[in-house]
C-alpha cells in the first residue's frame, strides 16, 4: 500500500483517535491536530518513532489555521489526505435554548471545519490530487427536537462537503462526507442505550473503507442509510409529534 | 522547521511546532515533476525575472524559514529541482542576453537563457554552443548547475569548461563574481554543483566558431558493442560522434547499433547552401514527418511502447542503419543533428502516465564492454528491458562535483508503469551497486534510483568532503537543498530546517 500522508483534526478522542490509530497502524503519516497534548501524545507513542507529527490547535482559533497547515504539510513533506473530525455535541435539554453552547457547538463543527477545509480545498486545487474527509452525521437530516444546533451544524457540514465535491471533482479530488450514526465514544456517552451502536473501532473500519474507494457519502453503518431515507421523507406534521 | 513548544514532560516525543509568523502564499502551489515524470513534489513556485524579485525571495524564505530549490527549464528527469514543501525559484523567465562578442564568441546570458536562445543568436556571426545537450530547451542555467555534456564532449569536454565567469547569488545576498582564476573553488564548485552553493545570474561562455551550419554526418552499422566502443580510439577527424544501441537484441546480438560520425563543412565560397545555412531557416525542422504534424506523432508512437513494440522498432532501426551505412554520408543542419530529442515534441506522452526513468551509467574505458552487456541482459531478463540506449565518450573534468570520467556512458530509457515501478527501481538499484563497484559513475541530472549509500560508495571521500566545508561555508543554513541533496546527502542535509 501507498504510504499516504494523513492530516486528522480532532485525533485525541472518539472518532478522530479510532481513526488516527487505525491509520498508523497501516504504516501512514499522520499529523494529529487536537488541544490536548497529552492524549496526543498516547496516540503518537503508538506509532513508529517519526511516523505520528503532534500540532496543539484548538480549532475555534480559526486565525492560526493558515500557517499551522503550511507547517504540518511541511512536517509531513506533502499531503494526500485531510480529515476533519472535529465535532462537540452539548448536552440541551428538550426545552432549553442556550445561545452559548450553540455557539459554541457552531465554532468547532461548522467554523473550524471550513476553515480547514478551506485550506485543504485551495492546496488540492493547485497541486491538482488529493481527499478531503468531514465528519458530519445523521443528526444532519432533518431539523429534530433534541440538540437543534448540534443538528443544524452537522447539515450546514453536509451541504458544504457536496459544495466542494462539487468544485473539485475535475481535477480528481475526493470529497468523502461521512454520516455516523450512533458510534460509542464519550460523546454519547450520556445518552444511554441507542439503535445500531456500534464500536468506534469498528466504525474507523468502515470508514477507511469507505475513504479507500473515496465515495462521496457514506452512513456508518450502512443501515443508516435507510433510516436516514425514512427521516428524509417523513412529513414535519408527524416528525413534530415526535420526541426525537 | 519551526521553533518546538519547550514542555517538560515531551522531551522523549516529537516536538510541537508552533504557528509560524509568516505562511506562503498557498496560492502559489503547484506540483512540480521531474522531466522523466517519475518523481513530483509540491512546491511554491515563483518565478522572478530580476536580480530584485530573486533577493526578495531570499527573504520569504528567511521569514517562512524554509529551503529553497532552483530550476531552469525543468529537463532533468530526476529530482534536482524537486523540493517537496519548499520554495522553488523558477528562473526561465530570467532570460536577457547582456552582452555580445561577435568576434571572439564570448556571450553573457541570464540563467534562463535556454540552448536555442543560444544557438538562434549567435549562428548569424558564425558561431554555435560549444557543447549542446541533446534538446535545446534547457537553460544555461542548468547546464552550468549540472554540467552537462554533448555528443562532441570526448574532444572538447563539458559545458563547465566552456564557461569563462559566473555570477553566483548567495544566500546571504551577496552577490560573487567566480571564475577558474578568481576564487576558483567556488568557480568549480558552482558547476556540476547541483543548485547547492546559491543563485547563477550571469553566466559567460565561450561560443565555438563554425563556417557553416551543416555537418557532414557518416553513419555505420556495429554488430558488436565491442565494435562501436572501438570507434571512438579513431575518432580524431570527427566533431561529434554519438551511438544508438538496439538495447532489445539479445543473445549474440546483444549491443548491436548504430554510430553517427559527424565533422563540421567547411564554407565553399559563394555557396548559397553554405550562407543561408548559417539563418534559423537552413536549421529549421520540418513539422511534418510522414504525413503526420510532429505535434501529434507521439499518439502514434503510443502503441509502440511496449516490449514488443519497441523490439520491432529497434530491430527496424538497426536494419535501416545497416542499409545507410552503404550509402555515402550526408549532410544535416546542426541543430538537426544535435537536438534529436526536439524532433517530435511531447515525445514523452508516449511513454503514458507513469513516465520513463533514464539510467545513465558512465564506466572507465576498460570496464565499459563488460558493464554495458551486462546491464542490458539483466534488464531483458527480468523483463524490463529499457526502450532507448545512446552512448557516448567522455573525458574527466576538473569539477569538485563530477560525474565524468575517462570512458563511456550508455543512456537508457525504461519505461514505468505503476505494476513495474518497484521491480524496476530495484534492478536499477542492483545495477547501480556493480557499475559502482566497476569504478562507474553517475549524472544527477538524469539519476532517480540512487541511494545514500550509492553515493557514499561512488563519490570520492574528500571530494564529498571539501563539497559540505564549502556549502557549510557560503550556505550555513542549508537555505539551498533539493529532494536529490536529501536522497543522497541526508547526513548532511538532517538537523537543518
Amino acid at each position: 500500500m501507498d504510504r499516504q500522508r494523513i492530516i486528522i483534526v480532532g485525533a485525541s478522542s472518539g472518532i478522530g483517535a479510532a481513526l488516527a490509530k487505525a491509520y498508523l497502524d497501516e504504516g501512514h503519516s499522520v499529523a494529529l491536530i487536537a488541544r490536548s497534548i497529552d492524549k496526543l501524545r498516547a496516540l503518537a507513542s503508538e506509532g513508529s518513532p517519526g511516523q505520528a507529527h503532534i500540532f496543539v490547535h484548538d480549532v475555534t482559533q480559526t486565525h492560526e489555521v493558515p500557517a499551522l497547515f503550511q507547517s504540518v504539510t511541511e512536517a509531513l513533506g506533502g499531503l494526500d489526505l485531510v480529515i476533519y473530525s472535529s465535532g462537540v455535541l452539548s448536552s440541551v435539554a428538550i426545552d432549553e435554548f442556550s445561545t452559548g453552547k450553540d455557539i459554541a457547538m457552531i465554532d468547532v463543527n461548522v467554523t473550524g471545519g471550513v476553515a480547514w477545509l478551506n485550506e485543504a480545498a485551495n492546496r488540492f486545487q493547485h497541486v491538482g490530487h488529493g481527499q478531503l474527509v468531514g465528519l458530519s452525521s445523521v443528526a444532519g437530516e432533518r431539523g429534530r427536537k433534541p440538540s437543534p444546533v448540534y443538528g443544524a451544524s452537522k447539515a450546514f457540514f453536509s451541504t458544504y462537503l457536496e459544495s466542494l465535491a462539487s468544485r473539485l471533482w475535475k481535477q480528481g479530488i475526493a470529497v468523502t462526507c461521512l454520516k455516523p450514526g450512533f458510534i460509542r465514544t464519550p460523546m454519547i456517552e450520556h445518552l444511554g442505550k441507542l439503535p445500531f451502536q456500534i464500536t468506534v473501532e469498528e466504525a474507523a473500519k468502515q470508514m477507511m473503507r469507505v475513504i479507500r474507494r473515496r465515495r462521496r457519502v457514506a452512513y456508518i453503518p450502512g443501515i443508516w442509510r435507510w433510516v436516514s431515507l425514512a427521516l428524509r421523507l417523513m412529513p414535519h406534521f408527524v416528525m413534530k409529534r415526535l420526541k426525537f | 522547521m519551526s521553533r518546538s513548544l519547550v514542555h517538560p514532560t515531551l522531551r522523549d516525543v516529537e516536538p510541537l511546532t508552533l504557528v509560524t509568523e509568516s505562511a506562503l502564499d498557498a496560492n502559489q502551489l503547484e506540483t512540480v515533476t521531474g522531466w522523466g515524470g517519475a518523481l513530483q513534489a509540491a512546491s511554491y513556485v515563483y518565478r522572478p525575472s530580476t536580480l530584485g524579485q530573486i533577493r526578495a525571495l531570499l527573504l520569504l524564505a528567511q521569514r517562512a524559514n524554509r529551503p529553497i530549490v532552483v530550476t531552469g527549464a525543468g529537463r532533468s528527469y530526476g529530482d534536482p529541482f524537486l523540493l517537496a514543501e519548499g520554495i522553488q525559484v523558477n528562473l526561465s523567465r530570467m532570460n536577457r542576453i547582456l552582452a555580445w562578442d561577435p568576434d571572439s564568441g564570448l556571450i553573457d546570458v541570464e540563467p534562463g537563457v535556454t540552448l536555442r536562445d543560444l544557438w538562434r543568436y549567435g549562428l548569424g556571426d558564425g558561431f554555435w554552443p560549444p557543447v549542446s545537450t541533446g534538446t535545446a530547451n534547457t537553460t544555461v542555467g542548468g547546464m552550468v548547475s549540472m554540467n552537462a555534456h554533448g555528443k562532441n564532449s570526448f574532444r572538447v569536454g563539458s559545458f563547465g569548461e566552456h564557461v569563462q565567469e559566473l555570477d553566483v547569488l548567495l544566500a546571504d545576498g551577496r552577490l560573487i563574481t567566480v571564475s577558474p582564476s578568481q576564487q576558483g573553488e567556488i568557480f568549480r564548485a558552482v558547476i556540476g554543483g547541483f543548485g547547492l552553493f546559491g543563485i547563477v545570474t550571469r553566466i559567460r561562455v565561450a561560443m565555438k566558431p563554425i563556417e557553416t551550419g551543416l555537418l557532414s554526418v557518416r553513419p555505420t552499422a556495429t554488430r558488436t558493442l565491442r565494435h562501436m566502443l572501438e570507434l571512438w580510439d579513431d575518432a580524431s577527424r570527427w566533431d561529434y560522434l554519438v551511438g544508438w544501441i538496439d538495447t532489445t537484441a539479445g543473445g549474440s546480438r546483444r549491443g548491436r547499433g548504430l554510430a553517427h560520425a559527424a565533422e563540421a563543412v567547411p564554407a565553399s565560397p559563394g555557396s548559397v547552401a553554405h550562407s543561408e545555412s548559417l539563418s534559423e531557416r537552413g536549421q529549421l525542422q520540418p513539422d511534418h514527418v510522414l504525413g503526420v504534424a510532429k505535434s501529434q506523432a507521439w499518439r502514434f508512437m503510443r502503441p509502440f511502447i511496449n516490449r514488443l513494440g519497441m523490439r520491432g522498432l529497434n530491430t527496424a532501426k538497426y536494419w535501416s542503419g545497416v542499409w545507410q551505412t552503404r550509402k555515402p554520408a550526408f549532410e544535416q543542419p546542426l541543430a538537426h543533428f544535435n537536438f534529436l530529442l526536439d524532433f517530435f515534441p511531447d515525445w514523452k506522452r508516449a511513454y503514458g502516465r507513469g513516465g520513463l526513468i533514464q539510467f545513465q551509467p558512465f564506466v572507465p574505458v576498460d570496464q565499459a564492454e563488460a558493464v554495458f552487456l551486462d546491464i542490458l541482459a539483466r534488464s531483458q531478463k527480468a523483463g524490463l528491458p529499457p526502450y532507448l540506449g545512446v552512448l557516448k565518450r567522455h573525458k574527466r573534468d576538473p569539477f569538485l562535483m563530477s560525474y565524468n570520467l575517462e570512458g563511456y556512458s550508455l543512456a537508457l530509457d525504461y519505461k514505468v508503469t505503476q505494476r513495474n515501478r518497484a521491480k524496476l527501481f530495484d534492478l536499477c538499484r542492483r545495477l547501480a551497486d556493480d557499475v559502482i563497484t566497476a569504478g562507474g559513475q553517475f549524472y544527477f541530472a538524469k539519476d532517480a534510483i540512487l541511494t545514500a549509500e550509492h553515493a557514499r560508495r561512488m563519490l570520492d571521500a574528500g571530494d564529498v568532503e571539501r563539497f559540505w566545508a564549502l556549502k557549510k561555508r557560503l550556505d550555513p543554513e542549508s537555505r539551498f537543498q533539493s529532494e536529490l541533496a536529501r536522497r543522497l546527502f541526508p547526513e548532511y542535509l538532517s538537523g537543518s530546517h
